[in-house]
């Protein structure tokens, strides 16, 4: 066991490194790309082509397959960026920051789609494309921190206070994550409850709930490969000039 | 088989809001995926312009 736990620190060290990580990431992409496909099709041709309607709404109801796990996405990924802003922060871990950075604009990406297809879902069943509702307004304002974190970044030229200032911006504003999910709890909403609940029973039937987890892992899995290839882009990006890049990627590529 | 495609498409009237939803999430994820192969792209050709 103790081996088992020495091997996984060792990756994880090792991933830690820019030139492991790109070599890594280079090999892996394309299985993890296939595999990231399948479930994400997986989820949503078995939610949007065969889960069963919703009594109350019908098929307009299937707008939740899409919307829900981008939401939970757009959350998540601002939590995964605020503890990379710790570990830059504290560590000065090189690869924090540019992890951190690469994923922002998914994140901007997922609280974007979360957006729109919530204002899709409004029209025909609240009567309304927006309202100004507690969840609605803290889910623009996570959009608002991901363009500024963006903006940011872009506006200065040396990486290493880019990547510092973003860090602390995104750990100060990690305050809005608790605030998005319980924002249904502590106003008057019009947005129904949270779908997932770590202490409660789903509100919803099995052949409804099966389709949304399955989407949810393939949203995951579609953010992990993204991510994978965007950091890919940012590490060449910074380390162009070095020996083991001149090798790895102009030459390999060419 | 025809009719059961109809109703998947239209859905009782629902098919604009679902399918414009999943429009518009497939356009953020290639938009996402195809601008760092961009980046990338664009350095290789930057360094090749330098020789």
């Amino acid at each position: 066991m103790n081996k088992f736990w020495s091997l996984i620190k060792n990756w994880f060290i090792a991933m830690g490194s820019p030139p492991s990580f790109y070599k890594w990431a280079t090999t892996f992409l394309p299985w993890l790309g296939v595999l990231a496909f399948l479930t994400f099709s997986l989820g949503l041709v078995w939610g949007i082509g065969f889960a069963p309607p919703d009594y109350k709404q019908g098929d307009v109801y299937r707008i939740l397959f899409i919307h829900v796990p981008s939401a939970i996405l757009g959350q998540s990924i601002y939590l995964m960026m605020a503890v990379f802003g710790f570990i830059s922060l504290v560590w000065r871990a090189k690869i924090a920051g540019m992890l951190l950075i690469s994923a922002a604009p998914l994140g901007a990406g997922f609280t974007l789609v979360a957006l729109v297809t919530g204002s899709i879902w409004g029209k025909p069943t609240w009567g309304t494309w927006w309202v100004w509702d507690a969840r609605l307004t803290s889910t623009l304002i996570l959009f608002f921190l991901y363009a500024a974190i963006i903006a940011l970044h872009s506006s200065l030229d040396n990486k290493t206070k880019a990547d510092r200032a973003v860090s602390i911006l995104s750990v100060l504003g990690i305050a809005i994550v608790p605030i998005i999910k319980k924002s249904v709890d502590w106003w008057q909403t019009l947005h129904q409850p949270s779908t997932f609940s770590l202490t409660s029973s789903p509100s919803m039937t099995a052949d409804m709930y099966q389709p949304l987890l399955m989407c949810v892992v393939g949203f995951y899995l579609v953010f992990i490969f993204m991510l994978t290839n965007s950091l890919r882009a940012e590490i060449i990006s910074r380390e162009k000039g070095r020996n083991w890049a001149q090798k790895q990627f102009f030459r390999r590529e060419k | 088989m025809l009719e059961t495609l109809e109703f998947i498409y239209f859905m009782d009237g629902n098919g604009p809001y679902v399918w414009s939803s999943l429009l518009f999430l497939l356009i953020v994820l290639v938009v996402n995926t195809l601008l760092p192969i961009r980046r990338m792209e664009k350095i290789k050709s930057e360094k090749s312009k330098q020789g």
